[in-house]
């Protein structure tokens, strides 16, 4: 196995069939023929029919399992086992056609297996032999999670609806372990894509291994299962423990619009560890949450995550410190405004690793720690204290469940004074000081100094802060044939993360970076005729985007797209605004009516979300990046010899503790003015909120689909 | 305009959102940008080798080369030359090279298995090559391929998807060797030609052509054979000891290997016996029992191609078929004519080419088929059977073989046919819609009838979808995930009944199509809008093809609500040519508006040099949907 500290920073989310993917890329053979019975023999895999609620769905799963094995051979092997076995039952075209074409993981010490039960339980083993290597076009259902492997495929002969299909995959190896290892966690929510009659995970794990697993959300709990006497007199070294967790009658999994699965659904989390017992200490530059070996450890102390991550973040590197230090003693030495200087370190530092650090195409990036420390231990020289805090994103869940240490992310809180602070995050090339990544908003940060310990909460932005602002001006052609719109469009907050890779182009603002932070020392140097070279290119791409970005948001074909600028690119805290301009023809909005002109006003507001009847209802809470609000300043030209009629209906209000949808309009001489504001106040609702939800929504969509007549006078 | 909307309305939008069954695409677009570069000269020489071969097959007795020598030009910085030759088991790429000047370049190489669409596993392969171009001076590129048996050797393209200032063909035949070059799509006064002897006896055949524009593979393309000219190299003898020795000279020499290669399939008619017996027995007639065997092989085997090698040529057994459940159309023809022979009836396998090849059994070459199905013959007559089109009933045949040539086999002799051509008619589709007013909101009941490929489209669409599925996703092709549009009431016909025309009745409720200002309405009463902004994309080059023929009508019967009057009616459209027709008719009565509409695609293609009259009948035909009927209060 490659070595697993490739994944510390890495969360498996992922389902069963495609867990068992952190293998090797080496191209060798799975062996074929696999004893299914060897894998798992719980009595599930016997069964045959299905309950009858289920008799309608394309394909059950009658029973799946995922056991793993880590067991240490002697003082110096480790093994480690990790098998799957499913059974699914196909009950239309769509489940045979689904799995008649079958792929699995290509790597050594594997092993796969398949058998086909007819509906009268004669059972049909399936010759691998035609199976064909592949490395391209994998279905997604068969994808393993992670990096890129080597697959085979097989077409399964004389699969027929009824049939249930049965197979299993085991990886092991038995090797000489690391002083510390740490594998991959696992989140996992327990609805598949078909419903399932039973699931089972298991652990075997001997006294030389910790386990973390936990259930939350009404997920069974994992119990432990006492060796039977034959097992207790296996030749193993240690003590063996074993674990088995079993989930039944799971309903298929339901999309739902604004979801956080890990939130709402039954969800488990586990990861495994494996510690020398001489080398702790030597894996204290890694933080990990252990419990007692062999023994499920199912809470992580909050005091446990702050001493781990306290002694890792005091080891993180800080090869940026250096280069920082300089510069500011060259260029700010004078500098003792502490909210200033913690602004000037910000900026040079996102720009020695996201500009000065990155080849074309390629923006570095670092983690969280870096950033953090770094930041802590630059600024201590200007008695800024620095505190880094650890926090879970929203769509993982909150600090009390954190089991492992990739839940986290971190950030930094710098005292400027007793009441004064910053709060700082990592950073890319847009950033600016004192973003807040979305994802950590209203989440609870934990201060790693046990004795500072304030339970800083993340703020929450409002919807005021994260604004798209679009002015429309619209204009007819003599012949009444075409629309001419010429728009300005602005974005603050987070509203400018989708934007701006697609908007900003390096090569518009690298000389001005460079010249604005002059780099004190040799360090691989930022090629910037590279970024020059491709401007061309990318700003063809830019212009390309733009004009179907506007065409989808509109939901309209545009005749021409006529200009584009690029007004403000928001990349400086001081002038936060990402701001464009432009202006193209339409023909698609306009209607005639005998002599009379319809134009579809509502559709400049752009698409809006559509709750059509199979949504009303809702089954989870209501999960959002994050509060936001839209502005749109309509202004339309009402041509010479024509009057405006049907614009009264243009103002609507609809507002509540969920939302807001409002319109006004009026005309003043030649022109109609809308003035359309809509707004979600909150970055969460709970599911009772929907139908509140629904009122602002559906009446935006309804502003959306008004429509005003020019009259011939 | 530049579309890239689909174009035969969003016609299986809903259905296929769930089934995933994106091959049914309509869309106009499809062009790439033009490469940065160009090649000034491009010069491909044939050239054939002989080898020491002691194998019985006079294919081996020699091989043929093929190289290529491109002089390649750019006028912009970092551009990187990037191309692609395909090889497979009979063919080898021997040599890759780049040059500046006297400047060897690095040459980025890659070989990989190619998987084309549908096809599971082939012993095709792709070698991509890239080095970089300079603005300098131009690149010099060199690449050698050699086909081990002349049989696959493709026709030859004077067009690449780069452009190309003077191409020039080479193919240099020896004494000992016949050889026919066919040309195609040659058109007067634009390809120069010469031949000429060299040394050692060898004739060059030249052909020359200039100023080729870059071609690049368009989507919904009839096939680059139609439209482009080449040449295909027949090798039809070789001289071995003086003796004149047949290779592929004529189509007797082509069905000669067929059959050869029909003979080994060693078909274990005992395996299906009872199979037959089991699907043929509830039937007395005929016509019945044939019908119900062709039905079973379209539903119970699945389509599964393996082209590794002669396994592109050969079919599987009809066992091996049967047991798997699986196979191309090889195997599922092969199965089929063996069941129908045990059950007594004489079925024959059958090659042909579909509609996307140009060529016909005349020209005796691997390329002129790409596909089998079986045809039974009773008396006189020729029935055409493919059993790879699921839910084609009996006595229909899909769009892309109508109108193809086929080779039946008949023992040591054959017989060429024509499968026939049916109309767009046999395409339809009606749609009958009532329209009653309620407020603004428009009430209406649907009938919808489809026939011929519109209805098999909707079968494979439906049947694809998973069960739990099937119900929304019917409701959300026919609302074509319009909010505006509640469907209801969703009764379907003949799912189950490959046989008879398709029915899908529905009631819907239809939001914003209405509008009332002061004493009028203005209303909307076609809101399907087909084909609306389905102009053709600037920059395509070729004819546009639909999956097929058809013709789809709608009638739709508007009342008009108690108190009001029609006070203008948008103009009717009659556009007929003939490659499409729009025809818009408005009529008004004392109580009602009928409109009828009908548009037909007559032969499935719209030809480039139809494209101005196409794109100004849509235009016409988008003015007359945005354009509305007004009511006025009485």
């Amino acid at each position: 196995m490659k070595s697993i500290f490739l994944f510390l920073f890495t969360i498996f989310i992922c389902n069963p069939d495609t867990l068992l993917a952190q293998k090797s890329k080496k191209k060798q053979q799975v062996k074929e023929g696999l004893n299914l019975s060897t894998v798992n023999r719980d009595e599930g895999f016997e069964v045959i029919e299905i309950p009858e609620k289920w008799k309608e769905e394309s394909a059950v799963i009658i029973c799946q399992s995922l056991t793993f094995k880590y067991i240490r051979k002697s003082v110096k092997k480790i093994s480690v086992e990790e098998s799957s076995r499913k059974r699914i039952k196909l009950q239309d075209k769509a489940a045979v056609e689904e799995f008649s074409k079958f792929y699995y993981i290509n790597v050594p010490n594997s092993s796969v297996g398949f058998k086909i039960v007819k509906p009268d339980g004669r059972e049909m083993d399936i010759d691998p032999s035609e199976s064909i290597e592949v490395e391209e076009d994998i279905p997604a259902i068969f994808q393993a999670y992670g990096q890129t492997l080597s697959y085979k495929k097989l077409a399964i002969p004389g699969l027929e609806i009824g049939d249930i299909i049965d197979y299993a995959y085991v990886h092991e190896e038995v090797r000489r372990p690391g002083p510390a290892e740490v594998f991959a966690p696992v989140i996992m929510n327990l609805h598949r894509k078909y419903p399932l009659v039973k699931q089972i995970v298991e652990f075997d794990i001997d006294g030389g291994f910790f386990l973390n697993f936990n259930s939350y959300k009404g997920a069974p709990e994992l119990v432990e299962i006492p060796l039977t006497a034959e097992q207790e007199l296996d030749d193993v070294y240690w003590d063996v423990f074993q674990y088995k967790f079993v989930d039944e009658m799971r309903e298929k999994e339901q999309d739902e619009k604004w979801h956080f699965p890990f939130r709402t659904l039954p969800t488990v989390k586990f990861q495994v560890y494996y510690l020398e017992y001489a080398s702790e200490m030597q894996a204290s530059n890694w933080i990990y949450y252990l419990g007692k070996q062999g023994i499920v450890h199912n809470k992580v102390d909050k005091v446990d995550i702050q001493a781990k991550t306290s002694t890792c973040y005091h080891n993180t590197e800080v090869i940026y410190v250096d280069w920082i230090q300089k510069y500011l003693k060259k260029y700010h030495e004078d500098e003792s405004d502490k909210r200033k200087l913690v602004e000037i370190v910000y900026y040079y530092f996102r720009h020695l690793v996201t500009i000065y650090g990155s080849t074309y195409n390629q923006e570095k990036t670092i983690s969280d720690l870096v950033f953090a420390r770094t930041m802590d231990v630059v600024l201590s020289d200007y008695d800024i204290e620095v505190e880094v805090n650890a926090c879970v994103p929203r769509n993982i869940g909150i600090l009390e469940e954190v089991l492992f240490p990739a839940e986290l992310s971190y950030f930094a809180i710098c005292q400027l004074d007793e009441k004064e602070y910053v709060l700082l995050t990592n950073f890319d090339k847009f950033t600016n000081m004192g973003d807040i990544p979305y994802y950590l908003e209203g989440q609870e940060g934990l201060e790693l100094s046990p004795a500072l310990a304030r339970g800083n909460r993340v703020p929450t932005t409002n919807f005021k802060e994260n604004q798209t602002h679009t002015t429309t001006a619209i204009e007819f052609n003599e012949n009444m044939n075409e629309i001419k719109v010429a728009r300005s469009l602005s974005f603050k907050g987070h509203n400018r993360n989708s934007e701006w890779t697609h908007l900003v182009i390096d090569s518009e603002y690298l000389e001005e970076d460079l010249e604005r932070h002059p780099v004190v020392i040799k360090y691989p140097t930022v090629k910037a005729p590279e970024f020059a070279e491709n401007q061309k290119e990318e700003l063809s791409q830019r212009l390309e985007y733009i004009e179907s970005n506007t065409s989808r948001e509109l939901g309209v074909e545009l005749t021409s797209y006529d200009s584009f600028e690029l007004e403000e690119d928001g990349r400086y805290h001081d002038n936060p605004i990402l701001k464009y301009n432009e202006s193209f023809t339409l023909t698609d909005l306009l209607q005639k009516a005998g002599g009379n002109y319809i134009v579809e006003i509502g559709r400049f507001i752009g698409k809006q979300v559509e709750i059509t009847d199979d949504i009303q209802e809702r089954l989870y809470d209501i999960y959002m990046s994050y509060a936001r609000s839209f502005v749109n300043e309509i202004e339309l030209t009402i041509p010479k010899g024509y009057i405006l009629e049907g614009w009264e209906a243009l103002n609507m209000e609809v507002k509540n503790n969920t939302g807001i949808f409002r319109s006004t309009a009026k005309i003043e001489e030649d022109k109609l003015i809308i003035d359309v504001r809509k707004a979600y106040r909150n970055n969460y609702e709970p599911k009772e909120n929907w139908s509140a939800m629904i009122d602002f929504l559906e009446a935006a969509y309804q502003f959306s689909q008004q429509k005003v007549v020019l009259k011939q006078q | 305009m530049k579309i890239k909307s689909l174009l035969k309305c969003a016609f299986l939008l809903g259905i296929l959102m769930y089934a995933n069954l994106f091959q049914t695409t309509f869309a106009l677009s499809s062009m790439e940008d033009e490469e940065p570069y160009h090649a000034s000269l491009s010069t491909e020489v044939f050239t054939f080798e002989r080898n020491k071969s002691k194998s019985s097959d006079f294919a081996h007795f020699f091989s043929v080369q093929q190289k290529v020598k491109e002089s390649l030009i750019t006028e912009e910085e970092k551009v990187v030359f990037a191309n692609a030759l395909f090889f497979d088991n009979e063919s080898e790429v021997l040599k890759v090279t780049a040059k500046m000047g006297r400047i060897k370049l690095p040459v980025t190489k890659t070989a990989n298995s190619y998987q084309s669409d549908g096809i599971f596993h082939s012993d095709a392969k792709i070698y991509t090559y890239s080095f970089p171009l300079s603005m300098v001076d131009q690149t010099h590129c060199e690449t050698v391929q050699e086909y081990r048996d002349f049989k696959y050797l493709s026709p030859v393209y004077f067009h690449t998807f780069y452009a190309v200032e003077r191409k020039i063909i080479q193919v240099k035949v020896p004494e000992w060797l016949e050889v026919e070059i066919r040309e195609f799509n040659f058109e007067e006064g634009k390809v120069s030609k010469r031949t000429f002897e060299e040394k050692g006896g060898v004739v060059v055949h030249e052909f020359v052509m200039t100023d080729l524009e870059a071609r690049k593979r368009e989507t919904n393309g009839v096939g680059r054979s139609y439209e482009l000219p080449h040449i295909m190299i027949l090798c039809k003898a070789i001289e071995i000891g003086g003796v004149k020795q047949t290779l592929l000279a004529s189509t007797d020499d082509l069905y000669k290997w067929y059959r050869n290669l029909v003979k080994q399939v060693e078909n274990d008619p005992k395996i299906l016996e009872k199979t037959v017996e089991k699907v043929t027995a509830q039937y007395s007639e005929d016509q019945d029992k044939i019908e119900a065997l062709f039905y079973w092989v379209q539903d119970n085997i699945r389509y599964i191609a393996f082209e590794d090698g002669i396994a592109g040529f050969k079919p599987a057994t009809a066992q091996d078929v049967f047991n798997k459940r699986y196979g191309d159309c090889k195997g599922m023809s092969n199965l089929l004519k063996e069941m129908l022979t045990i059950a007594g009836y004489d079925a024959r396998l059958t090659w042909l080419g579909t509609r996307r090849i140009a060529y016909d059994y005349s020209v005796p070459s691997l390329c002129v088929d790409n596909h089998m199905i079986c045809t039974l013959i009773r008396e006189e007559e020729r029935i055409f059977l493919d059993p790879t089109e699921k839910y084609c009933p009996f006595g229909e045949f899909a769009h892309r073989i109508q109108g193809q040539q086929v080779m039946i086999e008949d023992e040591d002799t054959y017989e060429l046919a024509h499968i026939p051509e049916l109309d767009a008619e046999q395409n339809k589709t009606t749609k009958k819609i009532t329209l009653d007013l309620e407020g603004v909101m428009l009430k209406g009941q649907a009938t919808y009838e489809y026939f011929g490929e519109a209805k098999v489209e909707l079968h494979n669409a439906y049947h694809g979808t998973k069960s739990d599925k099937k119900e929304e996703a019917l409701k959300h092709y026919l609302s074509r995930g319009d909010k505006n549009r509640r469907v209801k009431n969703v009764e379907t016909k003949h799912f189950d009944d490959r046989k008879k025309p398709l029915f899908i009745q529905h009631d819907f409720e239809l939001d914003n199509e209405v509008m009332e200002v002061g004493e009028e309405l203005y209303v909307t009463i076609d809101y399907g809008k087909m084909f609306k902004n389905a102009e053709m994309e600037e920059a395509r080059k070729g004819d546009y093809a639909f999956g097929y023929r058809f013709v789809d009508t709608f009638d739709i019967h508007f009342n008009i609500p108690e108190g009001y009057s029609v006070s203008y009616l948008p103009e009717n459209l009659d556009i007929s040519n003939s490659d499409f027709d729009f025809h818009i008719q408005f009529t008004q009565h004392d109580d009602r508006i009928e409109y009828h509409k009908k548009i037909a695609v007559k032969s499935g293609v719209i030809p480039k040099s139809s494209f101005e009259d196409w794109d100004k009948a849509i235009k016409s035909l988008k003015s007359v949907y945005d354009d509305r009927i007004v009511l006025k209060k009485k």
